[in-house]
């Protein structure tokens, strides 16, 4: 308080000394001096090496496993973390994607498939909050629930678009520009790509006045919209981007696997791809963008490590949610932080 | 016309149950403005105590009813200081998630000790009915009915007459003002976690013997009564109950005069039709914060 | 100077008591200070939160002669109408910095195509956006805290900070909602002397106070509410005078 009071009095000049601050990079948006190009760099590394560790069929599997789950889990970021919607409906937009790519690619090929996978779910989920735009946040919730559920009730009906029971198969690989991504190898790098994409485009977005501008709009509710903030425009995009995100992974899906069937999203698994994405962002963390991505890779190689989970699934997921919301509000990425403040409060608390 | 009868019976003794689920999401909103996932598992559980009590243990029926509500009061106690009491303080979301959380948890509790085979709990009237203009309503549609009226006008009766139920208006109307008057939150919601969830549990004991018991049965029928909330305002008992009646009519009638095959997408149809065109339901909720 | 705010006839209804009964407030342009005053509970931030479309509510509002359908949220911002409120809305996630620049009426390249193929472009208009900020910043005397998150500032200091995110918005009316409650008399002496800038500035102001020294200091008119209902108005000095002030204030003579 003390240094504001012996400030210079408003009257002065006010211009030069504030363009001075400015002039001398002192004053811009903290969000604009966090850097994180140099840890994605490092995370990209890290990603290119994976190949040199994993070399059987089996850990390709769990590698391109964690690759979807980061997307989808950063779509989820999108719409969570950052634009403050909850929303069940993550299982039906990965499937609306993956389907409309089967299609799509089928006669015309991966790339306009992908394409056509994040431009249909962008504007499903686009409508979905539009439509819903006067919801509040457990109406919202709620919606999403019922709208999650109808869309896999249409596609379970839909026998021709999908396949029925058996699925849809002879989705051709993905290709771009004429390689072929025919190997798992291939495939997990095009996986790993995307997903670090995805998360370069996270970041940019983060840093952006678009964000700031969410942030307010997702922290003040009303009172931004009474400030004359863009609030629906704002929220509807955050959450069609999230959805995008989500529809890319389908697409991904079916390029790798070569076929699509409802059990990857519906009936009792469309709670399970709902709940095991939620459970991977809280666990990683919704403070920053790496916590999806480690919640997802940790909560797709452990299942596999412990196989005898298999029955137990749901009950250790559920239990799982309660812990880290009860333990570990903030995340795994928040444990270093946490520890540092734990640590300088044992500091003062030595000194004193 | 005969049809027209029983499908209109079906229809209100559906909506009485999901009436039966609403009252409990009611009671809670009212009382921490929250909303209770889990409310639709209770309704399970409840069926499922019915179940292991009346079929398993072979317990006589009253007792099996009495027990089954007591035992769903207890674990709505148990939701509560699991799920709500430890995040009073932190954000709504926080709190949704884990009555999500818990809502899972029941359900994958139920699937491992009763495996997911459908049961089903006898009727207490066996399969007798009731002849009405030519339509044959089964007794047990005429029990759900019954019982629903009973326990609205009990719910009701305690809102209005009783400490408990003027603890419960004052908390919903001016949360801090009623906690600064000495009421004491944490039992207040105790005691309303568990009746909610021995109004759901009652809720199962009815339903189990016309759709048989699985571990998502109080999901899907929970939809309807948030289809009900939405529509009857989240603060209202008696709104949430007219409401849900409603939506049970039509998606009765729905079901039986325009397009059956597409009976369990109807549920999902009318909530977010609901949301869409009411999206604060149809009173509109005063603004909570204040500025 | 022309009229530049006219509410009309404003009722507000909650359940069957009227917080606000046909009370009309005309505001001109170019730096006007209308004060309204009232004993608690006589529905002065209820017709402010009425104006601003937070509760619903009848009358008419014009703006610069234009009818305005008020009674959603952001309507009265888009002409230039904005508010502080009771008590100071600030994100406590934002920095200083960041809290004022979210009303820059400046709407260009911030959405998605500011954060993704038009960085360039964006960093440009950014750059001229947190000049701006910072002036603002510093006029309110919040300067040195622009890079430090809302939430630790002190309550006076929160109130600057809003007042700053207020006239980042360039408005043309502000509606202030007891600006100088819970600051101390240094506090106070220097809130007025920032808002006096502020109308000369050509900002016009509608006070809701009950420090009667801020307001003699400010206040061209005023309007004294009592139950919803508007009892007097005019210039302070003579509505101190008037008898159903000093009775709304001090009660029945004995």
């Amino acid at each position: 308080m003390s240094v504001t009071e012996s400030g210079p009095p408003a009257s002065a000049s006010p211009l030069t000394s504030a363009s001075e601050k400015l002039a001398a990079r002192l004053v811009r948006p903290t969000v604009y001096t966090r850097h994180q190009g140099r840890t994605w760099l490092a995370v990209t590394v890290v990603a290119a090496l994976v190949p040199l560790v994993v070399t059987s069929g089996y850990g390709y599997n769990i590698a391109i496993n964690s690759g979807l789950f980061a997307i989808l889990s950063l779509g989820f970021y999108f719409q969570f973390a950052l634009a403050g919607q909850f929303s069940f409906a993550t299982p039906a937009y990965y499937a609306v994607g993956a389907y409309t790519s089967a299609w799509v690619s089928t006669d015309h090929g991966f790339l306009l498939g992908f394409i056509a996978a994040v431009v249909v779910t962008a504007a499903l989920g686009g409508l979905t909050k539009l439509l819903l735009a006067r919801s509040p946040l457990i109406h919202f919730a709620i919606a999403t629930l019922a709208f999650s559920g109808l869309v896999i009730i249409v596609l379970e009906n839909w026998t021709s678009f999908t396949g029925g029971d058996e699925g849809k198969f002879g989705i051709p690989p993905a290709t771009l520009f004429g390689y072929q991504f025919d190997t798992q190898t291939k495939q997990y790098y095009l996986i790993a790509g995307v997903a670090l994409i995805c998360t370069a485009l996270l970041l940019l977005f983060e840093r952006s006045p678009a964000q700031r501008d969410l942030t307010f709009v997702r922290d003040m509710g009303l009172v931004a919209k009474t400030s004359g903030l863009r609030a629906n425009y704002l929220q509807v995009v955050a959450f069609a981007a999230g959805a995008a995100y989500m529809g890319a992974a389908g697409s991904l899906l079916g390029a790798t696997t070569g076929f699509v069937d409802l059990n990857s999203f519906s009936s009792a698994a469309s709670v399970s791809v709902a709940l095991l994405v939620l459970l991977m962002v809280l666990l990683g963390g919704i403070g920053m963008v790496w916590g999806p991505i480690i919640g997802a890779i940790v909560l797709t190689v452990l299942p596999q490590v412990l196989s005898s989970w298999q029955n137990y699934e749901q009950l250790v997921y559920a239990i799982a949610i309660l812990a880290v919301i009860l333990v570990l509000p903030g995340g795994l990425t928040s444990l270093p932080a946490e520890f540092r403040a734990r640590r300088a409060k044992r500091k003062q608390r030595a000194e004193q | 016309m005969a049809r027209f009868i029983a499908i209109l019976f079906s229809g209100i003794a559906d909506g009485a149950i999901t009436g039966l689920i609403a009252i409990g999401i009611v009671l809670l909103f009212k009382t921490t403005g929250v909303v209770n996932f889990a409310q639709g598992d209770l309704l399970t559980l409840g069926a499922y105590f019915g179940i292991w009590l009346l079929v398993d243990l072979n317990l006589p029926t009253g007792l099996s009813y009495v027990m089954a509500i007591i035992l769903s009061f207890g674990v709505g106690v148990v939701v509560e200081r699991v799920g709500y009491a430890p995040l009073r303080k932190r954000p709504l979301l926080a709190i949704v998630i884990s009555t999500f959380a818990l809502s899972l948890l029941i359900e994958a509790v139920i699937g491992l000790i009763f495996t997911n085979t459908p049961r089903t709990l006898p009727s207490p009237f066996g399969s007798g009915v009731w002849h009405v203009f030519g339509a044959a309503i089964p007794y047990q549609d005429v029990l759900i009915i019954v019982v629903t009226i009973v326990v609205f006008l009990m719910i009701q009766g305690m809102l209005q007459r009783t400490t408990l139920g003027r603890q419960v208006r004052a908390v919903s109307s001016d949360r801090e003002a009623a906690l600064l008057q000495g009421i004491r939150a944490g039992r207040l919601t105790m005691i309303m976690f568990g009746l909610s969830a021995a109004v759901a549990g009652l809720g199962g004991l009815l339903i189990a013997p016309i759709l048989s018991a699985s571990p998502t049965l109080g999901f899907t029928l929970m939809l309807g009564s948030f289809a009900a909330v939405v529509l009857g305002g989240f603060d209202r008992v008696g709104g949430a109950v007219a409401a849900a009646v409603v939506v049970g009519v039509a998606q009765q009638l729905l079901a039986g005069y325009v397009a059956p095959n597409l009976n369990e997408a109807y549920p999902f149809i009318i909530l977010l039709v609901a949301l869409v065109f009411r999206p604060e339901g149809l009173v509109k909720a005063t603004v909570g914060v204040r500025y | 100077m022309s009229v530049f705010l006219d509410c009309k006839g404003m009722t507000v209804r909650f359940g069957g008591v009227v917080a606000v009964d046909d009370v009309s407030l005309s505001i001109d342009s170019g730096g006007e200070v209308v004060g309204l005053i009232g004993p608690n509970g006589s529905g002065k931030s209820t017709f402010l939160n009425a104006v601003s479309g937070l509760v619903p509510a009848r009358g008419r509002i014009e703006v610069e002669g234009r009818s305005v359908s008020f009674g959603r949220p952001g309507v009265m911002a888009r002409n230039g109408v904005f508010r502080t409120y009771q008590t100071p809305q600030v994100d406590a996630e934002l920095t200083c910095l960041e809290n004022t620049l979210v009303t820059s009426p400046d709407l260009a390249l911030r959405g998605l195509l500011g954060a993704w193929p038009l960085r360039p472009a964006m960093w440009r208009r950014e750059k001229g956006r947190w000049q701006e900020a910072c002036d603002i910043l510093d006029r309110v005397g919040l300067l040195d805290r622009a890079n430090r998150p809302a939430g630790g500032l002190s309550y006076g200091e929160r109130r600057r900070l809003e007042i700053a995110r207020a006239l980042m918005a360039k408005p043309r009316l502000l509606l202030m909602d007891e600006p100088a409650a819970g600051l101390n008399t240094t506090e106070t002496g220097r809130l007025a002397d920032l808002l006096s800038q502020v109308t000369a500035d050509g900002i016009s102001l509608v006070l809701i106070e009950h420090k009667i020294a801020f307001i003699e200091q400010l206040c061209h008119r005023i309007i004294v509410l009592e139950l919803g209902r508007q009892i007097a108005t005019g210039a302070p000095k003579e509505v101190w005078l008037d008898p159903a002030v000093m009775r709304a204030y001090l009660g029945e003579a004995v």
